[in-house]
């Protein structure tokens, strides 16, 4: 139960200091979502099934102030925190120089999904724009993911999932 | 058969399908949802709260990350910092200016038998080039041909055509004006001052009808003496004095003390005791 608290509050709050703080903290206008960088971290570290939960809560969160199509970043995030979690089943999570790297890699795939889902339905966005949101979110995940493995290895984070 | 019963495939796979659904059904509308409204305005009133907050450190963050383009900022800020203080400058010189008008128009007023009235320089005359110019008031201001126009540096010239809110003001230099003038030394009096312009196109007088034996010499000043004009009014100053052997005559070229290409408010003399048909000083 305590892990669910926790989970809800640091999703929700994460949520509301993109919005407001991350934005000015820009390097060049681009800025990184701490959110997607926490779930991302949070799957590499936790099994598939938790990866595909917190993939869809921060989905429908961004969504919420999202360009009108509703439901793309919940696909996109679900589809990533699961692959996520795939990785992280092969690797020693400890280390942390292949989870940030994949960090690197997922942020600019969600970048590249997101344009060619808004791509079909009509919106144009700028590609190379999730280039430098990945490289901004990589710096960032060298920093925080040490951190975010503890938080997962304290004992009531281990329990499973009771909702 | 065994890719359908790994749960998360499965899962997966249903979800994506609904939520491709759910995007091409909601980019096609105009309005959020009621639930989206709802969240979305829980979401903002807190995130008011953190952006406020944040705005101050962010202030001084955006501070140091653009502290080039500030410090570029403030140097053009700096520039511009002096021009404005060479305007305001600029400006009390004006305003002593017109303190000094103002004060040598009270001056000028023996027995206050004269008004002055202030006027702005609006404009130069149409016809010739720089013996005329227009002034921005007129007859609604009691304004009427002929009367006298001054500065505070001396005698400009007169009225010679008025407007109900405009006049135009025809310059010493203007072949037409001829004033009566003395040297303000020895009180000659029989002297006119014309326009001259030298071969250099100085705007210069020519004091004409001097006796021969008139007492003029380089540096007087040249006064009006009052037929036309007030009396004693400055004009000029004498910068060369020679003899006219065939009219048995002294001449004197004068400096005008009034820069007729540089003026930007004068003072039209206006009579008291006014006769309608004629002007009198």
């Amino acid at each position: 139960m305590k892990k669910v608290v926790i989970l809800t509050i640091l999703i929700f709050a994460l949520e509301v200091l993109d919005n407001s703080m991350v934005p000015f903290f820009s390097v060049y206008g681009y800025y990184p979502s701490l959110l997607f960088l926490f779930v991302i971290s949070y799957s590499i570290i936790n099994d598939r099934w938790s990866a595909l939960k917190v993939g869809l809560i921060s989905g429908a969160l961004q969504d919420l102030f999202f360009i009108n199509g509703f439901g793309v970043n919940m696909l996109v995030n679900m589809l990533l925190c699961v692959l996520a979690g795939e990785i992280g089943r092969n690797l020693f999570k400890e280390k942390k120089l292949i989870p940030i790297l994949t960090i690197l890699g997922l942020t600019f795939l969600k970048g590249i999904l997101v344009y060619i889902i808004l791509y079909f339905i009509g919106i144009k966005v700028m590609l190379y724009s999730s280039v430098f949101v990945a490289i901004y979110s990589f710096v960032l995940a060298i920093f925080v993911y040490k951190p975010i493995y503890k938080l997962c290895q304290k004992p009531y984070m281990i329990k499973k999932w009771k909702f | 058969m065994k890719f359908i019963k790994n749960k998360l495939a499965v899962t997966i796979i249903v979800l994506s399908v609904s939520f491709l659904f759910l995007i091409g059904f909601s980019v096609k509308r105009q309005n959020a949802t009621f639930l989206e409204s709802g969240v979305g305005g829980v979401f903002t009133s807190v995130q008011g709260v953190v952006y406020k907050s944040t705005n101050g450190v962010a202030d001084w963050f955006s501070f140091v990350t653009h502290f080039s383009q500030i410090k570029h900022e403030n140097e053009s800020l700096k520039a511009e910092n002096i021009s404005m203080k060479n305007k305001v400058a600029e400006y009390d010189a004006l305003n002593n200016k017109l303190t000094r008008v103002s004060a040598m128009a009270k001056l000028l007023a023996p027995g206050a038998a004269y008004d002055y009235k202030n006027c702005n320089v609006t404009g130069k005359g149409s016809s010739d080039a720089e013996d005329s110019f227009l002034i921005d008031k007129g007859s609604n201001d009691g304004i009427k041909i002929d009367f006298a126009v001054i500065t505070e540096q001396g005698l400009v010239g007169k009225v010679i055509s008025v407007g109900k809110t405009s006049s135009v003001v025809g310059t010493l230099n203007n072949a037409n004006i001829e004033v009566g003038a003395m040297d303000e030394k020895s009180r000659d009096n029989s002297g006119i001052v014309a326009g001259y312009e030298d071969d250099n196109n100085n705007k210069l007088g020519l004091l004409s009808n001097l006796p021969q034996n008139a007492d003029i010499k380089k540096g007087d000043r040249i006064i009006t003496f009052g037929t036309l004009y007030p009396k004693d009014i400055p004009i000029g100053e004498v910068i060369s004095v020679g003899k006219d052997p065939t009219t048995v005559s002294t001449t004197a070229i004068i400096k005008p003390y009034v820069d007729f290409t540089k003026l930007e408010e004068v003072s039209v003399v206006i009579p008291k005791n006014i006769d309608l048909n004629e002007i009198k000083y």
